[in-house]
């Protein structure tokens, strides 16, 4: 099977409100994918179609080989990102009840569920009520659920949010684990950055339509970086810099001085060049392209007026579902 | 299946391993198996408070007087009693626990023990006015005071000729005197009255009583069993009581079912169980787990009452096919009610959201209260025949109606049992379709436009 995921012209809507339309996609056995878009693209509304919890209006999907998943739930684990435990039930019997639900049996559904709760550090956890656990917890605890059946396709709903960053860092690793194991791994999340530290290839949405489907390598390759940052020794005028063409404009950023460049009128290493000749600096490199910088660039196409919009939306929708988790943790 | 077996079962853990479950299938049925015989030991052995006191009377007829003192004597009013409890024992048949020294203690524990009345004749010409002050010194429970002081008219015993009723007697009491106190006196002097008339008319007391009695023994009913008399009280109590064991064992799996829905949904583990079943299987397997916990309250019930019955050796009134109607009415009844409740916790929030919804459906479950006090008297009449088929009220009418004393035909008991299996098929059918939508819908509770968009959209 070439393609776990096989997604045609699917069309989705909630009243008025056009979730998803005419999306395409192809998730490659074995890979690890990342969807990625900012809050309400219809990330989500397409997972859960996938997963035949909605229904589409339109369009096809064969997941594992199958036309629904309804055929193959066994074999796909799932971490929703609306997600919650049973407040009330202990944790090794809650993880035991969904275990049977994707159909495994006692007892070696027993000695996979302490198995992984020692594999997340939470052994000590086992006979306490779920509603005692920290959220973080309760969430090491549903990835648990997502992943004890050995499925196949695993597909990640925002795993990420409200980690601390040591629970990140674990829940990271057990993903690029499952990977390497040989499963395809979706992982679906608003922040971009994560996507990029750990996917192969990346799915982008916005506004229910796909607008960049590649490899990384494919995304760096193609996406030449435009910027070029440069610390200047003491006493030079990093604006300067100006006089060099194709260098259209200088300012100070937080991550220090930045020369943005038309790739029409210079290369990036170029520019490097000729900026570290025409100022004495202590450090000077083309920035890397950032999965954010291709969303901008293809959200906005161009536009610099669009472009600032499109990334303070983008900004806000970090930034308020972080605020939304510091308020509900 | 195995995963809606699941389901099921965790449902029906979750559940039976509360507090409120326990308590209500267990702890009470235990307490009222054990309080009853000890409350009917406790009031076996209370007896009312004795009527003591003095009653003065003043008699110008010269008639009542004496024959007041009679009938207040200890002796006469213990002979008295055991007449009345002959009667009750002819007119009541046999009733639970016991044979006609029953009834007798019955009447004593009704009327307390035997009243130590004197009766201080005034002379004729005292003033009754001055009579009633003594009242207010009276001291309860001393035989000396006077609790009650009677005044005889002149014309009691004899009219005038001309006057058209005959004339009665004046009576003032002690306030807050007790209620049979007061009836005694009365009736004493109701009864002197009477034989004061027939002795000055030239009738005997003795040939008036057995003119005006019928002394007919208790009605009986025949059955194959043999004769037994009637027992027509408890006839009217069972389909009572048989509608509330459907109808509790129904809304208590239907009420958990709303619970339980609602805590999923808003606890968000939902979207978590429908990565490995489909919301079909899930609600399949909430329905079947609140079922066997509904049943599982009637078999209680029914349980702790049909051991009653053959307990006080009344288990003849039960048809044990009526007890096959009950627990198929239930399942159908079950079917329709806990699919609305399952849409209902689907589509809201929380359980006070789940109020709107509720409301509604209470009210339409009212007409089987309202009709428990119609549907016995004549269990055959056009309204109970037509609400039988009306869905989802008929289980618990044709239940009223099969336990009654007088059931309905097979056809429409067979019938009743098929339309209310196609109404729970077609709850079952619509609350899958909202309960699929409903679960992954957070905000604003759905109107019922919304409601019927959502059957459309699934």
């Amino acid at each position: 099977m070439e393609h776990a995921v096989v997604i045609e012209n699917l069309r989705k809507t909630f009243g008025d409100k056009v979730a998803v339309e005419g999306l395409d996609l192809r998730v490659q056995s074995g890979s690890l994918t990342g969807l990625i878009g900012p809050n309400g693209a219809g990330k989500s509304t397409t997972i859960r179609m996938l997963m035949s919890i909605l229904f589409p209006d339109s369009g096809t999907l064969s997941v594992l080989g199958k036309r629904s998943a309804l055929e193959s739930k066994d074999r796909i684990g799932y971490l929703p990102e609306e997600r919650g435990v049973y407040r009330k039930m202990k944790v090794t019997h809650f993880l035991k009840y969904m275990g049977k639900l994707k159909g495994l049996r006692d007892p070696e559904l027993g000695q996979r569920v302490a198995h992984w709760l020692d594999r997340v550090q939470l052994s000590d956890a086992a006979g306490k009520r779920c509603e005692e656990l920290s959220k973080g917890m309760q969430q090491k605890v549903q990835f648990i659920a997502a992943v004890l059946h050995e499925p196949e396709l695993l597909i990640l709903d925002e795993p990420f949010s409200g980690l601390d960053p040591v629970n990140l860092r674990l829940l990271q690793q057990l993903m690029v684990e499952q990977h390497e194991q040989g499963r395809t791994v979706i992982l679906c999340t608003h922040v971009m950055f994560q996507a990029e530290q750990m996917c192969e290839s990346i799915v982008m949405i916005n506004n229910g339509q796909k607008v960049l489907d590649a490899t990384i390598e494919e995304i760096r390759a193609n996406h030449e970086p435009s910027v070029v940052l440069f610390d200047p020794i003491d006493g030079e005028d990093p604006q300067s810099a100006r006089g060099i063409d194709g260098i259209t404009g200088v300012e100070q950023t937080r991550e220090g001085w930045a020369a943005h460049i038309d790739l029409h009128a210079i290369a990036a290493p170029d520019a490097v060049r000729e900026i570290a000749q025409a100022i004495r600096v202590r450090s000077v490199a083309a920035k890397r392209v950032t999965l954010e910088d291709v969303f901008v660039e293809q959200v906005a196409g161009g536009s610099a007026d669009r472009e600032a919009e499109v990334r303070d939306s983008l900004r806000a929708s970090v930034d308020e579902s972080e605020s939304m988790e510091g308020a509900t943790a | 299946m195995k995963r809606i077996l699941h389901i099921a079962g965790r449902e029906f853990a979750s559940t039976v391993l509360t507090k409120g479950f326990l308590i209500g299938a267990v702890v009470v049925p235990a307490i009222l198996a054990v309080a009853i015989p000890v409350i009917i030991f406790i009031i076996s052995q209370q007896k009312a408070p004795p009527i003591v006191g003095t009653v003065a009377i003043i008699d110008p007829t010269g008639e009542v007087a004496p024959r007041l003192v009679e009938y207040l004597r200890p002796e006469a009013i213990a002979e008295r009693r055991g007449e009345l409890a002959q009667e009750i024992g002819q007119v009541v048949p046999s009733v639970p626990g016991g044979g006609s020294g029953a009834i007798e203690q019955a009447v004593d524990q009704a009327m307390g023990e035997l009243p130590d009345l004197t009766v201080d004749v005034l002379p004729p010409d005292a003033d009754f006015d001055t009579a009633k002050e003594r009242i207010l010194q009276a001291v309860k429970n001393d035989p000396d005071s006077t609790i009650a002081v009677a005044l005889v008219d002149t014309d009691a015993v004899l009219k005038d000729d001309d006057a058209e009723r005959f004339g009665a007697f004046n009576l003032t009491v002690l306030p807050r005197l007790d209620e049979r106190t007061i009836g005694e006196i009365r009736s004493g002097l109701n009864r002197s009255v009477l034989d004061a008339r027939y002795a000055a008319n030239g009738y005997e007391t003795e040939l008036i009583e057995a003119l005006t009695r019928v002394g007919a023994p208790a009605t009986s009913e025949i059955t194959e069993e043999g004769e037994r008399t009637s027992t027509s009280a408890l006839s009217f109590i069972l389909p009572v009581v048989m509608m509330m064991l459907v109808l509790g064992a129904v809304f208590t799996g239907g009420q958990y079912l709303l619970t339980t829905t609602i805590e999923e949904k808003s606890n968000r583990v939902v979207e978590v169980l429908l990565s490995a079943v489909s919301p079909t299987q899930l609600m399949a397997g909430k329905i079947l787990g609140q079922m066997v916990v509904g049943l599982s309250m009637l078999a209680i019930y029914s349980g702790v009452g049909i051991s009653a019955l053959i307990a006080f050796s009344l288990a003849d009134l039960i048809n044990p096919m009526d007890i096959v109607w009950m627990f198929l009415f239930f399942l159908t009844g079950y079917g329709m009610i806990a699919s609305l409740m399952a849409s209902a916790g689907a589509a809201v929030n929380d359980l006070r959201e789940a109020q709107t919804f509720m409301t509604p459906i209470m009210m339409f479950m009212m007409i089987p209260y309202l009709m428990m006090l119609v549907i016995p008297r004549a269990p055959n009449s056009t309204l109970a025949v037509v609400l039988s088929f009306i869905p989802p009220i008929n289980p618990f009418i044709m239940m009223l109606r099969i336990a009654s004393n007088d059931p309905p035909p097979f056809w429409q008991i067979l019938l009743a049992l098929l339309v209310s299996i196609g109404g729970a098929v077609v709850a079952i059918w619509l609350a899958g379709k909202i309960f699929r939508v409903g679960m992954l819908m957070f905000g604003k509770p759905p109107d019922f436009k919304t409601l019927i968009r959502w059957v459309r959209m699934a």
